[in-house]
C-alpha cells in the first residue's frame, strides 16, 4: 500500500510541476521554442492515436488490429472534410461493429 | 446595449464556447474513464488512487502506473513510466506560454491545472483567436473537463469492470483524439510533423508507451522546423 501512494504521490507531483513550471516562466519562453513544443505536442498526440490503434485487443473477432485501422481511418476522413466529434465517433464505432460482422462471418 | 454589456457577453461567449467545445469530448471519453475508474478500484489504494486523478490528470499516464504497480515492479519502475507519459505536458505548457505572458500567477496555476490534451488542442486549434479570447475558451474547456473527467472516473470506481467486455470502447479516445490532430494538418510543417509522428509511432509499436511518444514528438518536432525553415 506503501508503495502505491509513494509512486502515486511522485507521478503527481511530477506532473503538476510539467504543466506549472514553463507556465510560471511563460515570459522567458521564445516564440520559436513555443512554436516547436506546439509541433511535439501536436505530434504526441498523433503517436498516441496510432499505438491506440495498433494495441487494440479484441479477442472476440480475427484481425482485429486492421479492422480498427479502417475504421478510425473511415472516420478521421470525416473529421478531415470538417465532421464534429460525435459524428466521427459514430461512424468509427458503427464501421468497426460492422466490419467485426463482416469478418465474423468470413473467417 | 451598452459596452459593458458587449465586453461581459464576449467574455461569456468564449466560456461557454470552450465548454461546448469540450462537452462532446467529455461523452467520447466515457469510456477510458470508466476504465481508468475500474483500475482505480482494483488498486491496492483506491483512495490515494482517486485523489490523483487531479494531480496526474491524464488518463494514460493513470492506467499505465495503477497497472505497472498491480505488477508489483516497485516505486521507481511505476514512477518512471508515468512521469515518461506525461512527459508530453512540458511541450503543452511551453507551446501555451506566449499566451499567458500577461495573465497573473494565479490564472497561469490555474491554467497549469485544467491542462491536458484535449484542452490543450481545442485551444491550438483556435489560433486565429486574440490571447485573451483563447484564454477565456481554455478556460471554459479545462473547466468543464476538471470537473468532467472525476467524474468519470468516480463513475468507474462503481461501474467500470463493463466497459472492458466492450472492445470498440477502447477505440473511442483515439477517434477523439484523432478528430483534435486534424486541424492542425492543414499547415504544411503540421502534415510534417503528424506524418513523421505516426511513421515513428509505427516502428516503435513494441516500445514501452513513454520512450515511444519522446521519440515521436523528438521526430515530429523536428520535422515541422525543418519544413517551417524551408519555407521561411
Amino acid at each position: 500500500m506503501t508503495t502505491t501512494v509513494v509512486a502515486l504521490l511522485l507521478v503527481g507531483f511530477g506532473s503538476v510541476a510539467y504543466r506549472l513550471l514553463p507556465l510560471l516562466g511563460a515570459a522567458r519562453v521564445p516564440e520559436p521554442v513555443s512554436r516547436t513544443a506546439g509541433w511535439a505536442g501536436m505530434s504526441v498526440i498523433t503517436a498516441v492515436v496510432v499505438r491506440g490503434v495498433l494495441h487494440h485487443r479484441d479477442d472476440s473477432i480475427p484481425w482485429a488490429v486492421p479492422v480498427a485501422v479502417v475504421s478510425v481511418a473511415l472516420a478521421l476522413t470525416l473529421a478531415v472534410r470538417g465532421r464534429g466529434v460525435l459524428v466521427v465517433l459514430a461512424v468509427g464505432a458503427g464501421s468497426y461493429l460492422a466490419l467485426s460482422a463482416v469478418v465474423g462471418l468470413l473467417v | 446595449m451598452t459596452q459593458v454589456d458587449v465586453v461581459t457577453r464576449r467574455k461569456g461567449g468564449e466560456l461557454a464556447a470552450g465548454a461546448h467545445a469540450m462537452a462532446p469530448m467529455l461523452v467520447a471519453f466515457a469510456p477510458f474513464g470508466l476504465l481508468v475508474g475500474a483500475a482505480v478500484a482494483a488498486s491496492e489504494s483506491p483512495a490515494a488512487a482517486w485523489l490523483s486523478t487531479w494531480t496526474i490528470y491524464g488518463g494514460a499516464a493513470h492506467l499505465a502506473v495503477l497497472d505497472v504497480l498491480q505488477r508489483d515492479t516497485g516505486v521507481l519502475g511505476a514512477a518512471l513510466v508515468g512521469l515518461l507519459i506525461n512527459a508530453r505536458m512540458v511541450a503543452y505548457s511551453v507551446s501555451l506560454a506566449p499566451y499567458w505572458r500577461e495573465s497573473s500567477v494565479g490564472s497561469r496555476v490555474a491554467a497549469a491545472a485544467v491542462l491536458t490534451d484535449a484542452t490543450w488542442a481545442l485551444a491550438h486549434n483556435r489560433a486565429e483567436a486574440t490571447a485573451r479570447a483563447r484564454r477565456r475558451f481554455y478556460f471554459g474547456a479545462g473547466v468543464t473537463l476538471w470537473f468532467g473527467w472525476p467524474t468519470l472516473v468516480t463513475l468507474g470506481v462503481v461501474v467500470g469492470r463493463w466497459v472492458q467486455d466492450v472492445p470498440v470502447a477502447a477505440l473511442l479516445p483515439s477517434l477523439t483524439l484523432g478528430t483534435l490532430v486534424v486541424p492542425q494538418l492543414r499547415t504544411r510543417p503540421g502534415l510534417a510533423a503528424g506524418a513523421a509522428a505516426a511513421t515513428v509511432a509505427v516502428c516503435t509499436a513494441g516500445m514501452d508507451g513513454g520512450v515511444a511518444l519522446a521519440l515521436s514528438a523528438a521526430a515530429g518536432a523536428t520535422t515541422a522546423a525543418l519544413v517551417h525553415g524551408r519555407k521561411a
